[in-house]
């Protein structure tokens, strides 16, 4: 008895392993790493291309004469069926997981990015943790055609570009799928995708000799900020912009900035930010709502072109004041587009009252878009200087001598 | 199956081995030499001895098991030389009706002469029957038979060719007594007794095996071992029935509570001092005649992972190394299914990098990962296998073909990618990790199973293997002590020489499920400077 039992139990183990049949087995050799997705609009139907790896270029040791990564364009209904008609093209089947960009053409982000929103965060394939950007200019398609020196896959290249410029000069921000959600659905926020441009001749980008030449002909770039209202485009911000938007919103990790010495002939002054933090305040007392901004800035003097004498407290404190003007205006330039030209509420000032006045901000909930524009954002910024470098004075000063 | 085992364990004995000796002499060497076959090696030597010279004496010895010069020097020189003077009918002082009528009552009389006055032996055992006489000839004692006398006495002059002490060839330590086991078990027991000089380290021993006649020694700490378990142990050695032992294996897969498990339930050791400190534990040895490999009960399943010197090197040195070996028991049993369900159901957990370095390697390989990773395990297997029976002189050429041919070669061949070879060698690298050779053998069964499971249902069927495992783990007992102990069921207190080991102060109590009655060790104190103060109070106190 036992024996027989213990021959079905083995038999119906092995059975049940081998009928399974590896089901939805996947070899690395039978997929395609996707690591962009670039989406354009072509007379209502989507036109998709995605970028392609092939794994034995990029990891290769010796040169060879093929690209680092292919890409494949398809148009079609809706995105997934798209991506299926994709296999009509490719060897293999594109596999999501690794997707590190989706770009979206500006024709595209115009007429709404809702739709493709839903499929990008429903596709149990598709990790969560790809940047959205918006192609200013150009086609999607074009735009991941560029081939890029140093990282071999493009997409890489800007990824890490954007967390590399993220951290180090603050001008642009790394967007993710779900902050765009989030924001999107949310009446008192709006959001803003990272923009992405082609430098030079796109047409050039997409060959061999892109990399070949020590200073590409293409080269991407990652550049300024797509504001949304819904999930619209409306406009962009420049980078002065962007750099008072995360200012604002306290995004800022560490940056450059500079200022004219008081005899501008001389040059200027820059620091090395490494530390700013933000206060938003709402204020619903008047007949509009008023926000406060304040801003806490820690900087190094990085480099001083002026003549000053850095050991008294005073001339630094002369330069903190300086560029407390520049802060604020840096932010004032940013809430005027959004509020003049792009009549757009990226700063979540709408969810800030929100939070604050919970009553209050039911009642004009409806109405905050036309609010907005006319609300009154005050700013304050603080500078402290913490460390004037390795040196006290500055080689200028002690040439005059 | 089990009829047939059954049907053959109820086989009537086959020899009449109850039969008494017989009073006279001649009888028992005919019936002796007869069962023996006039065997070469067994030497029958038969004199007269006495004043009289009409006493019969037979002494019998089986030549390569004896110590010649004992035989030579205590027994036949006694008995042939110095004994020439004394009456052997009876006591000098009352032999006056000697003669030949009482040849029985005589010759009883003279054994006990003989015992008590004349035989210079240590170990003098009485023998009655044709079974003890069969046994102590051929196991190395000297017989000596008397005309007349229904008693013959066996000394003990053992001594035979055998290997000595060397140092063990497995579970070798850098720092740690370099003594291993041999094939002899007064040895073996010596080597135990060296190390525990306690009236209550208790060794008895019993022949075992119906052809073999092995000698199996239990050996235990009265007072620390738990009886129950003691008791248990003999119940089961008296319950083999079986023709031969030749190694401590038989014995091994004999009494264990399991068969059906890959793991082992019985540890065994060629280190005295390993068997010593588990006897200091509570547990119970068992040493097999003929085997250098002693056995430890009850075995649970952290010991495989404690190496002798682990307690011979710093504590927190010994805990580092003791975690590296879990983790190369996990890496031994997952290394090849984890990397096939990762990279043929996962690949969205790999790091993109290298996920794409791991594809351009994979290019152009023709199997699938399960068959390219079974045909470098089972490769692997066939030549570890090779390597070990092979001659010590050929056993470099295994290594050159099995390193260069098939590794490299592979590799270029496009038949496998370089990287299931990194996971096949640290798969095979960590499985020698395990301080127990037949816990590793567990290991490597384990490991086709997960990686099928992995083949079929990914990362899932892994899961589902180790829910399995633990389960089975968790239901595995060893002379009714749980295996997973002190893990499951938890024991805080023994938790302090499992996976780590604290310092040896620290160590106070023996495992509670090995030893319910004698729990504490010396109490060992933390040792720390005095303090100052104390140190003058004593000083003024003086």
């Amino acid at each position: 008895m036992m024996e027989r039992r213990w021959f079905f139990l083995i038999a119906a183990s092995v059975c049940l392993m081998l009928l399974s049949g590896c089901w939805s087995k996947r070899e690395l050799n039978e997929i395609a790493i996707t690591t962009a997705i670039g989406i354009d609009r072509v007379d209502d139907k989507y036109k998709l291309t995605i970028q392609v790896i092939n794994p034995s270029e990029v990891s290769s040791k010796q040169m060879t004469t093929r690209t680092a990564v292919s890409t494949y364009t398809a148009v079609g209904d809706s995105m997934f069926e798209t991506i299926r008609r994709l296999t009509t093209l490719t060897p293999r089947q594109a596999y999501m997981s690794h997707i590190r960009n989706i770009v979206f053409s500006e024709e595209m982000a115009a007429e709404g990015i809702g739709k493709v929103l839903d499929f990008l965060s429903r596709d149990h394939e598709m990790r969560t943790d790809f940047y959205l950007t918006v192609a200013k200019d150009m086609e999607a398609e074009d735009l991941l055609k560029v081939l890029t020196p140093l990282e071999r896959i493009p997409a890489q290249k800007t990824y890490s570009s954007i967390n590399t410029s993220e951290e180090n000069w603050s001008a642009v921000q790394s967007i993710q799928i779900s902050d765009v959600i989030s924001t999107m659905i949310s009446k008192g926020n709006n959001a803003v995708l990272t923009g992405l441009r082609v430098v030079g001749n796109p047409e050039e980008g997409s060959k061999l000799t892109n990399v070949e030449k020590v200073d590409s002909p293409a080269q991407i770039r990652v550049d300024e900020l797509a504001v949304f209202k819904r999930d619209r485009l409306v406009g962009w911000l420049n980078e002065e912009e962007s750099k008072g938007y995360n200012y604002i919103l306290g995004n800022v990790k560490s940056t450059a900035e500079y200022a004219p010495c008081k005899n501008p002939e001389q040059g200027g002054i820059t620091l090395e930010l490494f530390n700013a933090t933000n206060k938003m305040k709402a204020d619903v007392k008047g007949e509009h709502p008023k926000v406060s901004v304040s801003i806490d800035v820690k900087a190094a003097i990085a480099d001083v072109e002026c003549a000053l004498d850095l050991s008294k407290p005073a001339e630094v404190a002369k330069i903190e004041k300086q560029f407390e003007k520049i802060f604020v205006e840096l932010m004032q330039s940013s809430i005027d587009a959004a509020q003049e030209d792009l009549q757009s509420d990226i700063f979540g000032f709408g969810d800030l009252i929100h939070r604050q006045e919970k009553h209050y901000w039911k009642s004009i909930e409806k109405e905050w878009d036309t609010i907005f524009p006319e609300i009154e954002v005050t700013l304050d910024a603080k500078v402290q200087i913490k460390r004037t470098g390795t040196t006290i004075d500055s080689f200028e000063k002690e040439l005059e001598e | 199956m089990s009829r047939f085992f059954r049907s053959k364990r109820q086989n009537p004995q086959e020899n009449s081995t109850t039969i008494k000796l017989y009073p006279s002499l001649q009888q028992n060497i005919t019936h002796f030499k007869q069962t023996v076959g006039e065997s070469t090696d067994i030497v029958i030597r038969t004199f007269k001895a006495g004043q009289t010279g009409s006493m019969d004496i037979a002494v019998l010895y089986t030549s390569g098991l004896v110590n010649n010069e004992l035989v030579h020097d205590f027994i036949l020189d006694t008995l042939m030389s110095e004994i020439r003077k004394t009456p052997l009918d009876a006591p000098a002082h009352k032999s006056k009706r000697y003669k030949t009528k009482h040849i029985e009552e005589n010759g009883n009389k003279a054994y006990q002469l003989i015992k008590d006055y004349a035989m210079t032996g240590g170990n003098v055992t009485d023998i009655d029957t044709m079974e003890k006489l069969f046994l102590h000839v051929l196991s190395g004692d000297t017989v000596v038979m008397l005309d007349g006398s229904i008693q013959a006495m066996a000394i003990d002059t053992r001594g035979w060719e055998s290997r000595g002490v060397e140092e063990p060839s497995t579970q070798s330590v850098v720092r740690g007594p370099k003594e291993g086991f041999t094939e002899t078990l007064r040895t073996n027991t010596a080597l135990l007794r060296r190390r525990i000089k306690d009236p209550n380290l208790w060794i008895r021993s019993k022949p075992i095996g119906s052809k073999s006649k092995t000698d199996v020694a239990v050996v235990y700490l009265h007072g620390v071992a738990d009886e129950k378990v003691v008791k248990e142990v003999y119940h089961r050695l008296n319950k083999i029935n079986i023709d031969a032992i030749l190694d401590s294996g038989y014995v091994e897969e004999l009494i264990q509570d399991e068969t059906y498990t890959p793991f082992p339930t019985v540890y065994n050791s060629e280190r005295p001092d390993t068997i010593a400190a588990g006897i200091l534990e509570g547990r119970i040895a068992i040493v097999v005649d003929g085997s250098p490999f002693v056995l430890l009960v009850p075995a649970l399943f952290v010991q495989f992972f404690q190496s002798a010197e682990d307690y011979f090197q710093r504590a927190d040195f010994s805990t580092l190394i003791r975690l590296i070996r879990y983790m190369a028991f996990f890496l031994a049993l997952l290394t090849p299914s984890v990397y096939i369900a990762l990279t043929t159901y996962h690949q969205e957990m790999i790091p993109t990098s290298f996920l794409v370095s791991l594809s351009a390697q994979r290019e152009g390989v023709p199997f699938p990962a399960f068959v390219e990773a079974l045909l470098m395990e089972i490769t692997f297997e066939i030549l570890r296998e090779a390597g070990v029976r092979l001659p010590k002189a050929v056993g470099s050429a295994i290594s050159i073909v099995g390193a260069l041919v098939l590794g490299q070669a592979a590799v270029e061949a496009g038949i496998v990618s370089s990287a299931m070879v990194i996971v096949v060698s640290l798969t095979a690298i960590s499985s020698f990790v395990s301080p127990s050779f037949n816990f590793a053998i567990s290991i490597r069964m384990l490991r086709f199973g997960f990686m099928s499971l992995a083949a079929t249902l990914g990362l899932f069927g892994i899961l589902f293997g180790l829910i399995i495992l633990t389960l089975h783990l968790a239901s595995l007992r060893s002379f009714g002590v749980p295996y997973l102990s002190p893990m499951a069921p938890f024991i805080g207190a023994d938790q302090k020489d499992a996976i780590l080991r604290f310092p040896r102060w620290k160590l106070t109590t023996r495992p509670r499920l090995i030893n319910q009655s004698n729990m504490d060790r010396e109490d060992a104190k933390a040792p720390k400077p005095e303090k100052r103060k104390r140190l003058n109070q004593r000083k003024e106190q003086e």
